[in-house]
This record gives structure tokens, C-alpha cells and sequence, in this order.
């Protein structure tokens, strides 16, 4: 009976109060009330603590009442298509789920104690039973028929007691153990009764194992619960009505039950196939045992992760994508896509479930490591334990549309991938485009799908069939065999790829930057001789995206911020660089980036450390939680591609503007040819000083070419020759020269410089102010015609011209070059009208036109009657100085950058030459380095990367070239006043002459720096930021003063002291890095180009202008630190300490202990035992970037080794990089034959020819192809050979064989048991040991000894004599 | 007493790790106030006496007096070894057969090992024995012994 106090809540009144609620104090009679938090659960398996961002996301636990309350009602089945069980009471009904099930409950009045209510919309409701009882006045034996040890239940409401069974037809019994269980299905189906009216029969398939024995097999017999054993694969059809029983028969599965009155029917499955399987009748009765038994099926074998199907038991973590997608534990992901699966209601986030009869697939992507749980046909999902937490359930989705059908038929890998890459486009594009877009409909595919069709290759595609045959057929229909999709890339929202870029990132840099420390005690660059905080411990790294694996799916714009280019989507930005994209890029397009490289750097701090999470490997949840970033991270991240990689950069189902009209554009007419000769950099804003206030245009300088290009488009009116002949002097009529006056009146001579602040503003201020009035060459009066014929035609080039197209093909038209010269009787002089100075003025929408120009670089814009470079005044002279004019070019402005070269070759692999610009040379790159180019024009992309590409006869070529060059030259000429030209820098570089800081005007008492401004090119070794105090240190007084002379610039940042190597000698460049400088990844290892710079007084310094520019040509890094950790540790102690045997002394290790300078000592000692070595096989892609074969040409390598050493005065720890350890390890001698005997190997000896298998190495390399990664430390006597304990452990899966481990063993033995080795060697620094020890030593439970640390350099085998003379003259000194 | 040597195999000439003082510990011996355990010497074979799977007994004369050693090779019945893994043992034991098997009169051998006492001698429990190929080896190890003793043996470190 019930208790006085305890509460009967009808269904009405619960549905009434619409809010989820627990009524679980029945679970808790000792606990007083109210509820705590915790008490509420119902769990039987407590929670983790909330680690997964969906459990965080504030999921309150469900409201408990606070009082006992409980509900009476009837369990009963209903066929709805939510394949629940039913509570109803007088008041109402409600679906329901429940634990401790038990047959019998079915159409009885239960009493529900303790339970959750989830409010459901468009329903009553759910309810989840946790605890249930029968009322105590009622037998749990009413209603059911049967024997002793049975409940019997009719599979038809209606249907007559078991005992009036009508035999005639449905006179089959089945008995045994139920495997799986099919979802409910419809089949369209005509009646038997009714021939013509065809009606859709719902009902499942229950997959069983019956059993053979005589009593199972026989038609009518008792039923008995002896042992059976349960075989045989029936399947039992519960059609029509019987489906009901759907929600039962899942929660039988496993079970043994046996059903009465089935008749057997052949179903045809297919066109050919049958099956004969049970089906219910009205009759069929169900027998469930009163105790159920529990089958288990025959143990499988190892899951592999190759599909096999089995249990698995776990927590939801999160619900994603309706259902679809269920996270449990962590990071396994139950797929639920079949349309016919029904998702329990109950399977809510925080529940335990067990799925089984599910498929296991590793689905093996590079850039996760998940599980994946593929639900079948076969599939049932049991609710172990409800989650206490107040979170959704999930209404199972309606029609299924193409995406839907196209999911389903892949495999489970593809599929995972295919729902990641939907929600991908839907985080991406979720603002651009409609979700209908991405999704598709019924009829239209969606954006997703093209895409993922696409990249799918047929292999993952799978037929699907009929329940029927899906299930009777099972294992030829696939689910069991996951065809291999390890390289599917993953498209990741930006957020979520930064976020993993930035945790592997800090990873990898706190790694390097332990390294790094050691290589900086160790690396004494003279040149940096401790210069004040140092600016370069910037640390870099470089991952390609292959190894990331994750493709990027973003359009491209500038940011508004910085400045910089970036690939964005809705979710975040990323800066990419990319050195050959073309002017004409257009906004709006999306690209698709799989050929990329990842650049990080950064100062990682201690507090990332603490943000980084413990897995950095990619998480597919991050993609479902994909949140803008929270915090910046001392860290910048990069992308870094070429558009010409990756042919299909565009989607190719995305519509892209912009390249149709680029063509047409580009097809025919006139075109100027410019040559950009310095960039003025973008200016940090002043705060209040109005010249600068509202201003963001940013300055080019150019020189306007002598030669106009025109180009015939490929179906053109006009024919090639009839261009030779005609246009070129029609051309050269239209010139105007009458509008051009090389003779300027000067209008205003603005030279009311102030101060010094007219260096760092001046120019770009005075420009802008100038109102230039004159007119210019290219003045067009009207449309058509043009003019005077002051000019002449010195020569036509005929040339060809291939034009970039979007795919990256070249769409080839005929050209004419054509050189105009101007008439002398014209008073302007021949330099003047040669190279026309210009100043094209970017406004802040063409930006990026700005940063795509290159100095040097040469461009062509279309000669067009509106366009303002045409219709542009002229310069105006100002002093002595001329001003350039100033061409405002707007994002609408078509520019294209130009390249020329000979007919012959295309000059993608032209060998540099140093006096050309566009062909600058590049320095041979050391193996060990990762490069980046960022600049299309010195790279082996030449070609490619422009947007035309001219190409000349050689002998044209040469006289262009040489024509360019006497261009470049009078350009360059002095044109500001004689006597400051006499005082050119002896420095050999180019020089260059300040054409728009006039220094004439300005007091020359002022304290401003003279002197001409040069280029310099060369590689960065160190960036330094310094503060007045440690200036003094290191400049003397007179260039001290130049660089607080330009103390103004410390406004804009701090100063900074560059170190460049130029040619191999040290420059230092003093001057601020203002961040606004469009200067991606400038720091120590960059190639860059600093142009316009001033001379200090002090030898082989410069100082940075406001004006200079620097160009960053290349980025280096050093690749994979974890490779190279030992090795550059090495390098670096190789640097310095690199001396002949000779001439370094010899020593003992006892004095070492003393010693406490790094100076490098020889050695006579013996390896008394190995401390830890790592061998690995060798990775052929570091090995390529290795600057040092470290072994030989072996596949062995040894990144971690470190030894005992002992030479009679004390013993020490040696740490040794590859080569040297396998010197100590005797890799290159014979393995001596006892070896083989000892450790049990059997080798065939037979048909070896050459020596190589006697060598130790040749048995390590078969060991370690073996395992990859072998690991031996030694964990016992470290002073006696014999009594080393070692522990070999393998990385692979692969058992390593005791002859193997032996032979591994005896090797090392055979180290310790051999002659003197003479070894070079010096201390360890203490933060190197501690570095050591903390990455490799504590992971592996290793402690070492209080003995000193060294690191060998060199390693050899004593020449007695030699020593020996060497001892006796130390014997003698002392 | 010094420990710092305890665990390094101090080269000694013969007459001098002969006349090593026993200390109450049968493992140590002193010299000069150094605590010692372990020896490398360097010298000819001159004896040898052979006792298969059980031990092999040879002397090894480096100029200066006749040093004896004991090689085992009972690795795989002795009782008194500590427990190791099986197979290591059986490692050991065929690396020692290996090491007897050299040992051949009136070559320059290397042996290593630790210093103990029989029958009031010292000797030298070997552990790994390197026959020299190069004459000059033997000479390098006098001077080598010599400088040690100068720079590292016979140098008293005052604690205070």
C-alpha cells in the first residue's frame, strides 16, 4: 500500500505543468528534503565530471520534487511511429521508456515510484520510468495464461488464449534466443482477403537463433526450459498489428523467449533469393520465461575497428545534427542515419546507453583518432540509465530528403566525414547562404552534398537494399567491410582549425622553445653579443597541410583591422598569404585550399601551457561547439598556398564572378606598362594630428614605361597583322604631346616643412595636398580622337601573351609591344619623357591591389577613356623636386602584373641572374630548412604567378632588356640638386635618391641624417627591441644621436635593432616594426629586402625610415623540432665547439664535474652501460630535410641515446645524436656470430652476397622496420655491464620477438664490452639536462643518477700511439 | 673514507691493485683513502685454467706483477647470482663462454671487473674481458694508470 504521505500525480496534471521534473525521492527514503543536487540522480553509473563542452553548456539537472509522488497507470503498447511504450491512466496517456523491464507490466496497472518528465513539443510528453512496482493487491500472475514457468502474451490485443490456439495454419512454435531486432518497416503489400485493395503492412524483423535439438524441432511439444544451444538463424516477422510489440521486442534482444501459433512463410527477397522465415498470425502467442534467460552470443573475435559488430555500453555526450550524430563517452561517435531508425526518446544527453548489434570502424583519419559505432539494420539501443539532466529529447525527423538518402548509402567512415562536412557548411556558410542551399531539398541536391560527392571516392558508396534483405542478408550487404577512407580531409570551420592549429601549435613551440634554449646557451652568434631583450626568440614553425589533413573552405578578404589578407567563413579568419594571386581576384568567391602550409610563431607562454589541452589531436566535436575564440594567444597562425597548386581552387559548383569579365577585359585593346619602384608603407595613424587624421590611402611608386602593350583578342575583329601595320600608328597619332610640357611652371612650392616630423609624414601629407594641375602624357581628350603625333614609333614588338586564366590555363593572344619615343623638337627632355614618374594612391577598398604590387614588379593597366590614369594631371614641381603625379586607383581599377619572356623557354625554372629585378636570385637552401616564398617573382612559379605572361623573341627581349635598364638608370639619377648627389654611399648596393623628401627646403643645421637611401637584401638573423638605456651601450654618442633623432618613430612601437647577414656580413638596421606594417612572419630566419634605408654614421649601420619598405622574400624554419631536437642540440654544440681532436685537451670526467665553462674535452673511456635509447626507423620525409645523414645511408635512426661512461676517474651520463651513438652501439662492425646463437636467431645464410648482413646495422634495420620506434632503458646497474636491467618496449603492435629483444639486448651488451673510445666531448648545461630529463626521462619513469651530463661531439676509436704520446706530454708538463 | 670511486673501474697497475687493503666490507678495498670496488686492467694472459659452465681462472701480467682473475660461467646453475630474467641469463652466460673462449695465453687482454678477495689475494671477478689487438694499447694504459693515479687516485681532497 501507499504510504500517507506520499503523492498521487495524475498524467493530466503532469503534462498540465509543461517543465521537466524528477520525482526520484522514492529512490532516497533516508534523505531529508529537500533534494540535494546529487542525490537526484538515478544513475547506476555516476557521471564524469562535465568534460565535454556539450555537458557544460549548462544542462541544470532535472528539477526534483521534493516530496515522494507517485503515478498510477497502465503500461500498454500503441503503434506510433515513435516506437514508445505507453503510460496511460484515467487522465491521460504519455510516452514512456522504462528500466527493469519486465514483460509482464504490459497491460497492467503499475505503480511508477520514482521517474523523470521530459516535456515534448506537438506531444503530452515523455516519461522515463526508473522504478515501478505492482501494486501489492495485484497478482503479478492476472492475466497471464500459462504455465509455472511462463508469461504468456498474446501478440494481438484480441486475440483468443494461447489454448485455443487454431493449428490448422499457424501451427509453428519457435524457441530461442533473439539476436537483433529490425526497425519497424512498411511494406506495401496487397491483402490476402481483398485482392485489389493493396494496404501498407507495418511490421519488423526479429533476427533469432533457434535451436536444433529434438525437442525445439518438433511441431507440437512441451516447452521446456532445458539447455539448448542456440545456432541456428531464424527470422520471425512480426507483421500488422504484432509490430506494436517493436519497443518489447528491443528490450528482449538478447534474451531467449519463445513464441507460439507462427506460421512459415517464403519470403522472396529480391528477384531470386527466399528466405523462409516465421510469421505472426492472429493466434501467435509470446512465452517469455518468468526468470528471462540471458544468451549471450558466441564471443567474437578482436574488434578491429574493421566493422565487426558488437556491444558497446556508454554515456551520451552530446546529440548532434537531430539525432544523427550521438557522441558517447569520448569522442565515439554512434551514427544513427539509417531512416529507419527511430532514436529512443530516452537517449538524452547524460544517459547510458547500450547499442547493440552495432558495427565498430576506426575509420583511421589523419586527423583525428575517433571510434566510430555504425548502427545496422541489426541495431537496437537499449537506455540503461536515464540522464538526470534537464536536456532535450529528440523527435525523430520526418521525410528524409537527398542528402539524407545519399548519407545513408555510404559507408560508416564516409558517413561520419559526410555529416562532419555538412555541419561544416552549415557553421561556414550559415549567414551567406540559405540553409536550403547547403542542405539541398527532396529534389535538389545542396551545396554539402555536391561537395562530399565530389571528394567521395565510389568505393565508400554502398547499395542499399530492402529491410528484408538488408537483414537476412547481412553480411554481403557491407556493413561488416569498411572500405578504407584515411584520406578523406576534413573541412573544418576556421574557428575550429585555428583553435586546433593554436593548441598543436603552442605544443610544438614549448617543445622547440625548451630546444631552442639549449641551442642559444650553446650558439653564440658574435653578432648578437647580448644586445639588450631580445626580440627574436619569436618561435616558428611550419606544418604542411598534409599532415594537418584538414582542407579550408573560406573566401578570401582584407582585413579592415590589419590589413592583411585572410580566408574567412562565418566562424572565424585566418591570414593567408598567397604569392600568386592574382590582381584580378575578385571578393566573394569561395575557395577550397588542400594544398597548403601552416606557419605558426610566437612567444608561447606559461599560461597557454596551462589553456593546452591534453589531446591536441582534432576533435570532431570541437566542429559541433565551433565558437569564435575566446582569448589571443601569443601565438600567430597562417596559411600559406599557391593559387596554381590546387587546380580547382574555385568550387566548382560555386558560382564565381569576376573571371568571366577579367577575360573580356583582357582580350584586346591598349594597355600601359608600369614598373613599380618603391611602396610607400601603410602609416600607424597618429592620434589627433590632423594630417594624418581620416587618411588611410597608401602610396606606390612607379615609373610609367615607355612602351605600350596591345593586346588582340582571340576571336577579334581586328587581325594580328593588320595590327602590325595600323594600330600601333594610329596609336602614335592619338599621343598627345601638346598636352605634355616637360617644362613646368611652378605652381606652389610647398616646403613649409617643420620639423623632422616631415620625414616620417611629410611625403605622404604633402602629396596628398598637392593640387597638380598639369596635365600629362596620357591625357585623352575625347573618346576617339586623339590628337598630335609629337611621338614617334622607335619599335614594335611583336609578341605573344598568355593570359592567366581562372583554372590556371593560359588562353594565348597576340601582342604587340610597342616602344613610343618622343618627338626632340618637343622641350622636354628625353629623361623626363622616358620614365615618367607616377604615385598611384590605394584607397582602403583597393588594398590588396597595393599588397599584391612587388617592387620591381611590372604591370599593365587598360587604357581606357573614363579611367583616371589616363585622364590624370600631370606631376607638379615643387623646389627643385619634381612631384610625381598621383593616380588614385580604386578596386575597380584593372590591373594585371606582366612578365616577359623569351619565346623558347617558359621561364618557370629560369636560373637567376642578379641583375634583373624579376629574376632575383635565391640563396641555395640548406636541406634541413623549410622556405617559404612569398613572392611570385623570385620563386620557380615565375610565370605562373603573373597574370600576363609575354613572351618575346630573345633578341626583342635583349634590347627591351637592355632599353628597361637605361630606363632604370636615368630614372635613378640624381634629379634633386647636385651636390647631394656627390655624396653617394660607397656601399655598392643600388642606390636611390629621395625623390619625395626634400631635404632642399630644410635647414641643413637641422639635426636630420643625410645621405642616400639604399636597398638592402639579406637574411635576418635577430631581431632586438632595445630602450634608451642599453642604446647607449652599444652605439656611440654620434650615431646614438641619430637614432634618438628619430625618437618620433618610438611612437609608433618600439625600436628595434635588425641583425642582417648581407652577403655574409652583419648590418644592423635600427628603426620601429610599427604592427600595422603589412609584414607577415617578419622575425630572425626571413630572406627580406629592405628598401629605402638610411645610412647611419656609424659603418654597416642603417636606420629604417618611415618610408622605408620592407619586403619579407622568404621564410625559413627549421623542421620538426621532435625530430631534430637531439640533432640540433648537437649541431648547435657542433658550432662552437667544433675543434681538430688536437687541439683539445684531454681531460678526465672527474675534472669535468669541476669544470664549469662548455669547453670541449677528449676523453679515453668505455661505455660501461646504456642509460635510455630510442631507435627509430628513419621517416624519408625528415630525412630529406636532414642536412646530415646521420647513419650512414641506414634506415636506423637514433634520436635519443644516452650512455654510461666511465674512464677510470669517474663515470658520466653521454648523451650522443645518432651518428655517434651508433659508433658507441658498434652499429657499422660485425655482429659477432655468437650474437645470433646466443639470442636464438635463425638466419638463412643463403644468397646473401654481399657483406652487409654481418654488420650489426643490417639486423637492427630488419628489427626496426619491424616495430618503428623501439625504446630500451635500462633500469638496473648503470656501474656494472652485466647487471644493466633492460626493458625493451616497441611502438608498433607487432609482438617483438624474444630473439629479436634478445638480439637487442646482446647488442647493447656488446657496446659495453669493448675497447677505448677516444670522445670529444663538453658538459651539458643544466637547463639541457633538466630539458632532457623532463621530456624524455620522466615519461618513461626514469631517474638519473647524480653524475655529470655530457654531450659528445665526437666519437672515435682510440689510436694508442697517438694517446698515448698525447698522455706522456701532459705527464711530462706537469 | 672517499666513495667517489666506488663505482668507477679504476685503472691500476698490478703492484698496486695487489697491495690493496681489504676493508670489513669483502666488496671494498682502500686505497690511499679511496674506497674502491670495481678495476679495468690491461696486460698479457699468462695462465689460464678452464672449467667449462663453471669458471675460468687466467692471470694477467701487465709488467708491474701478475694480476689473478676469475672469470664465471655458471650463470645458469649458480644459485647465488640474483634473480634475473631467464632469458638475460642465458644472454650473459653466452657472452661469457664467448669471453673464455678468447682468453688465450700471450694475448694482451682487457679485463674489467669487480675487485675482490681470495684466499686473503686480491683478484678481479671479471665481467668482461677485450682482448687488445694493438700492443700500444698496453702501454697507454701505464701512462693512462700513471695519470689517473696523479691526477685522480692519489689526490686528497681536503674536506674542510
Amino acid at each position: 500500500m501507499l504510504e500517507e504521505n506520499v503523492k498521487v500525480l495524475t498524467i493530466a496534471e503532469l503534462i498540465h505543468g509543461a517543465r521537466p521534473l524528477s520525482g526520484t525521492s522514492f529512490l532516497h527514503p533516508y534523505l531529508d528534503r529537500p533534494i540535494s543536487r546529487t542525490s537526484s540522480s538515478n544513475h547506476r553509473t555516476p557521471l564524469g565530471p562535465a568534460d565535454s563542452i556539450s555537458d557544460s553548456t549548462n544542462h541544470k539537472i532535472l528539477t526534483p520534487l521534493n516530496h515522494p509522488v507517485v503515478l498510477i497507470g497502465t503500461l500498454t503498447l500503441h503503434s506510433s511511429h515513435d516506437d514508445c511504450l505507453e503510460f496511460t491512466d484515467s487522465s491521460s496517456e504519455i510516452c514512456c521508456d522504462i528500466l527493469d523491464f519486465n514483460v509482464c507490466a504490459i497491460g497492467k496497472r503499475i505503480h511508477v515510484t520514482a521517474w523523470n518528465f521530459i516535456p515534448l513539443k506537438g506531444t503530452n510528453g515523455f516519461l522515463e520510468i526508473i522504478k515501478w512496482n505492482f501494486p501489492e493487491s495485484t497478482s503479478v500472475l492476472h492475466g497471464c495464461s500459462s504455465t509455472d514457468s511462463f508469461d504468456s502474451f498474446p501478440l494481438f490485443q484480441s486475440s483468443v488464449a494461447a489454448s485455443e490456439i487454431d493449428h490448422s495454419k499457424s501451427r509453428y512454435r519457435f524457441h530461442g534466443a533473439i539476436e537483433s531486432v529490425s526497425p519497424v518497416s512498411i511494406v506495401p503489400c496487397s491483402r490476402p482477403c481483398s485482392s485489389n485493395d493493396s494496404a501498407n503492412i507495418r511490421g519488423f524483423l526479429m533476427g533469432v537463433l533457434a535451436c536444433d535439438c529434438k525437442f525445439c524441432t518438433a511441431k507440437e511439444c512441451e516447452i521446456t526450459q532445458e539447455c539448448h544451444s542456440f545456432t541456428k538463424p531464424k527470422f520471425v516477422y512480426f507483421s500488422g498489428a504484432a509490430s506494436c510489440w517493436h519497443p518489447v521486442a528491443t528490450k528482449l534482444v538478447g534474451k531467449v523467449i519463445t513464441i507460439l501459433g507462427l506460421k512459415k512463410k517464403l519470403v522472396f527477397i529480391g528477384k531470386e533469393e527466399s528466405q523462409l522465415m516465421f510469421v505472426t498470425t492472429e493466434n501467435s502467442v509470446l512465452h517469455v520465461p518468468r526468470l528471462l534467460k540471458k544468451w549471450s552470443p558466441p564471443s567474437k573475435t578482436v574488434i578491429k575497428g574493421k566493422g565487426e559488430s558488437g556491444v558497446y555500453t556508454g554515456v551520451v555526450k552530446g546529440v548532434y545534427m537531430q539525432g544523427l550524430l550521438v557522441e558517447l563517452d569520448n569522442e565515439v561517435w554512434l551514427l544513427l542515419t539509417d531512416k529507419l531508425r527511430t532514436v529512443p526518446h530516452s537517449l538524452r544527453l547524460g544517459a547510458v546507453i547500450s547499442v547493440r548489434n552495432v558495427h565498430f570502424v576506426n575509420p583511421r583519419f589523419s586527423w583525428t583518432k575517433t571510434l566510430i559505432l555504425g548502427a545496422c539494420c541489426k541495431t537496437s539501443i537499449i537506455v540503461e540509465s536515464f540522464s538526470p539532466l534537464e536536456s532535450g529529447c529528440y523527435m525523430n525527423a520526418g521525410a528524409q530528403n537527398l542528402l539524407g538518402k545519399f548519407i545513408e548509402s555510404l559507408s560508416f567512415s564516409a558517413r561520419l566525414w559526410a555529416l562532419l562536412v555538412v555541419t561544416c557548411f552549415q557553421k561556414k556558410f550559415s549567414g551567406i547562404l540559405l540553409d536550403k542551399e547547403i542542405l539541398g531539398s527532396k529534389h535538389k541536391k545542396g551545396l554539402a552534398q555536391m561537395y562530399c560527392s565530389s571528394h567521395l571516392p565510389s568505393s565508400v558508396i554502398r547499395a542499399r537494399h530492402g529491410m528484408f534483405t538488408e537483414l537476412c542478408k547481412h553480411e554481403s550487404c557491407g556493413c561488416g567491410s569498411e572500405p578504407y577512407c584515411g584520406n578523406l580531409r576534413l573541412v573544418a570551420p576556421i574557428s575550429s582549425f585555428i583553435y586546433h592549429c593554436e593548441a598543436t601549435g603552442i605544443k610544438m613551440l614549448l617543445e622547440f622553445d625548451n630546444e631552442c634554449h639549449l641551442s642559444f646557451k650553446n650558439n653564440r652568434y658574435i653578432l648578437l653579443s647580448s644586445e639588450g631583450e631580445s626580440y627574436g626568440r619569436s618561435k616558428r614553425q611550419i606544418v604542411p597541410g598534409e599532415d594537418i589533413g584538414i582542407v579550408l573552405l573560406g573566401s578570401l578578404k582584407i582585413s579592415p583591422s590589419s590589413g592583411r589578407l585572410q580566408l574567412v567563413d562565418m566562424t572565424g579568419t585566418i591570414d593567408v598569404i598567397i604569392p600568386d594571386l592574382s590582381l584580378t581576384w575578385e571578393n566573394g568567391s569561395i575557395f577550397e585550399i588542400i594544398d597548403y602550409t601552416l606557419m605558426m610563431e610566437g612567444l608561447p607562454e606559461v599560461a597557454d601551457r596551462l589553456w593546452l589541452p591534453k589531446n591536441v589531436s582534432f576533435s570532431c566535436k570541437a566542429i559541433f561547439n565551433c565558437a569564435p575564440l575566446s582569448r589571443k594567444r601569443n601565438l600567430s597562425t597562417f596559411v600559406y598556398f599557391h593559387m596554381c597548386n590546387s587546380p580547382n581552387n574555385y568550387l566548382p559548383f560555386y558560382p564565381c564572378a569576376g573571371w568571366t569579365n577579367d577575360f573580356k577585359e583582357l582580350e584586346s585593346g591598349m594597355f600601359h606598362l608600369i614598373q613599380v619602384t618603391h611602396k610607400f608603407p601603410l602609416l600607424q595613424k597618429f592620434e589627433g594630428d590632423p594630417l594624418v587624421l581620416n587618411r588611410s590611402s597608401m602610396f606606390v611608386e612607379a615609373i610609367v614605361l615607355p612602351c605600350n602593350l596591345v593586346l588582340y583578342g582571340k576571336n577579334g575583329t581586328e587581325h594580328p597583322t593588320k595590327v602590325l601595320g595600323d594600330l600601333p600608328n594610329e596609336l602614335v597619332k592619338h599621343c598627345t604631346g601638346e598636352n605634355y610640357r616637360g617644362y613646368v611652371p611652378e605652381k606652389r612650392c610647398k616646403s613649409n616643412y617643420q620639423s623632422g616630423r616631415a620625414l616620417s609624414s611629410g611625403l605622404m601629407d604633402d602629396l596628398g595636398f598637392v593640387e597638380c594641375e598639369l596635365s600629362t602624357c596620357f591625357q585623352w581628350e575625347s573618346s576617339k580622337e586623339w590628337k598630335h603625333t609629337h611621338f614617334e614609333m622607335s619599335h614594335e614588338i611583336p609578341c605573344k601573351a598568355a593570359v592567366r586564366s581562372a583554372n590556371n590555363q593560359s588562353l594565348v593572344l597576340p601582342a604587340i609591344l610597342c616602344q613610343i619615343k618622343a618627338n626632340l623638337n618637343s622641350n622636354v627632355t628625353f629623361q623626363c619623357l622616358t620614365a615618367e614618374k607616377i604615385l598611384l594612391e590605394f584607397n582602403s577598398e583597393s588594398f590588396l591591389k597595393y599588397q599584391l604590387l612587388q617592387i620591381g614588379g611590372y604591370y599593365i593597366f587598360k587604357h581606357q577613356i573614363e579611367n583616371c590614369f589616363c585622364t590624370t594631371k600631370d606631376s607638379e614641381n615643387v623646389g627643385n623636386a619634381k612631384i610625381p603625379a598621383k593616380i588614385p586607383v580604386s578596386s575597380k581599377t584593372q590591373m594585371w602584373s606582366l612578365t616577359f619572356s623569351t619565346d623558347e623557354v617558359v621561364t618557370y625554372n629560369r636560373s637567376p641572374s642578379n641583375g634583373d629585378s624579376s629574376f632575383s636570385s635565391h640563396e641555395a637552401l640548406a636541406v634541413d630548412q623549410v622556405e617559404l616564398l612569398l613572392h611570385g617573382l623570385s620563386d620557380s612559379y615565375l610565370g605562373k604567378s603573373s597574370d600576363v605572361h609575354l613572351f618575346l623573341s630573345a633578341n626583342a627581349k635583349d634590347i627591351l632588356k637592355v632599353k628597361l635598364k637605361d630606363l632604370e638608370e636615368d630614372f635613378i639619377k640624381p634629379s634633386v640638386g647636385p651636390d647631394q648627389t656627390s655624396n653617394i654611399s660607397s656601399c655598392t648596393r643600388t642606390t636611390l635618391n629621395v625623390p619625395g623628401l626634400s631635404y632642399g627646403p630644410l635647414d641643413s643645421s637641422f639635426l636630420v641624417p643625410e645621405g642616400n637611401l639604399i636597398s638592402l637584401h639579406g637574411d635576418v638573423v635577430a631581431v632586438h627591441g632595445f630602450d634608451d638605456s642599453s642604446v647607449s651601450e652599444h652605439l656611440s654618442g654620434e650615431s646614438l644621436s641619430d637614432v634618438l633623432q628619430f625618437g618620433f618613430f618610438q611612437e609608433l612601437g618600439k625600436t628595434f635593432c635588425i641583425h642582417v647577414l648581407v652577403d655574409h656580413k652583419p648590418v644592423r638596421i635600427f628603426g620601429s616594426l610599427s604592427e600595422h606594417v603589412y609584414l607577415i612572419g617578419f622575425g630572425p630566419g626571413v630572406n627580406a629586402t629592405f628598401h629605402r634605408i638610411l645610412p647611419a654614421r656609424v659603418p654597416d649601420s642603417f636606420t629604417l625610415l618611415s618610408i622605408s619598405f620592407i619586403v619579407v622574400n622568404s621564410i625559413r624554419v627549421v623542421n620538426n623540432p621532435f625530430i631534430d631536437k637531439i640533432s640540433n642540440l648537437w649541431s648547435n654544440s657542433d658550432m662552437c665547439n667544433k675543434a681538430s681532436p688536437d687541439t683539445v685537451s684531454s681531460g678526465l670526467i672527474s675534472e669535468l664535474v669541476q669544470c664549469s665553462d662548455c669547453k670541449p674535452m677528449r676523453l679515453y673511456c668505455r661505455v660501461v652501460s646504456v642509460h635510455v635509447l630510442i631507435l627509430e626507423q628513419k621517416n624519408r620525409k625528415c630525412d630529406s630535410l636532414r642536412s646530415k645523414p646521420h647513419s650512414g645511408a641506414h634506415l636506423v635512426d637514433i634520436p635519443l641515446a644516452c650512455f654510461v661512461l666511465d674512464d677510470g676517474s669517474s663515470s658520466c651520463y653521454c648523451w650522443a645524436n645518432a651518428e655517434q651513438a651508433a659508433i658507441f652501439l658498434r652499429l657499422h662492425n660485425e655482429l659477432p656470430q655468437s650474437a645470433l646463437e646466443n639470442s636464438g636467431l635463425k638466419l638463412k645464410w643463403i644468397g646473401i652476397d654481399n657483406n652487409g648482413w654481418t654488420t650489426t646495422m643490417y639486423h637492427l634495420e630488419r628489427i626496426v622496420k619491424k616495430h618503428d620506434r623501439i625504446t630500451v632503458k635500462n633500469y638496473g646497474s648503470v656501474a656494472d655491464s652485466c647487471y644493466q636491467d633492460l626493458t625493451v618496449s616497441v611502438s608498433s603492435e607487432n609482438v617483438l620477438t624474444s630473439s629479436d629483444e634478445n638480439l637487442l639486448k646482446f647488442i647493447i651488451y656488446n657496446a659495453c664490452f669493448g675497447s677505448l673510445w677516444t670522445v670529444v666531448a663538453s658538459v651539458m648545461d643544466l637547463s639541457a639536462v633538466r630539458w632532457l630529463e623532463k621530456e624524455h626521462l620522466m615519461n618513461m619513469e626514469m631517474t638519473m643518477n647524480s653524475m655529470q651530463n655530457i654531450c659528445a661531439t665526437e666519437v672515435y676509436h682510440t689510436n694508442p700511439i697517438t694517446e698515448a704520446r698525447n698522455v706522456i706530454q701532459e705527464l711530462q708538463d706537469r | 673514507m672517499d666513495h667517489t670511486l666506488q663505482n668507477t673501474h679504476v685503472k691500476l697497475l698490478a703492484f698496486d691493485l695487489l697491495s690493496l687493503t681489504p676493508t670489513p666490507d669483502p666488496a671494498t678495498f682502500s686505497r690511499s683513502g679511496k674506497l674502491l670496488s670495481r678495476a679495468e686492467i690491461v696486460g698479457t694472459i699468462t695462465s689460464r685454467d678452464h672449467k667449462p659452465s663453471k669458471f675460468i681462472k687466467f692471470t694477467v701480467d701487465d709488467g708491474t706483477g701478475c694480476v689473478p682473475c676469475v672469470l664465471w660461467l655458471n650463470h645458469l646453475t649458480s644459485l647465488y647470482l640474483p634473480r634475473r630474467d631467464p632469458s638475460t641469463v642465458r644472454l650473459i652466460a653466452g657472452v661469457a663462454t664467448d669471453f673464455a673462449a678468447k682468453i688465450k695465453i700471450g694475448l694482451v687482454a682487457r679485463v674489467r671487473g669487480r675487485i675482490a678477495s681470495y684466499r686473503g689475494d686480491v683478484q678481479i671477478m671479471a665481467s668482461d674481458v677485450v682482448i687488445e689487438r694493438d700492443p700500444n694499447m698496453e702501454v697507454l694504459h701505464w701512462l693512462d694508470c700513471l695519470r689517473l693515479a696523479r691526477k685522480r687516485y692519489d689526490v686528497v681532497v681536503n674536506k674542510s
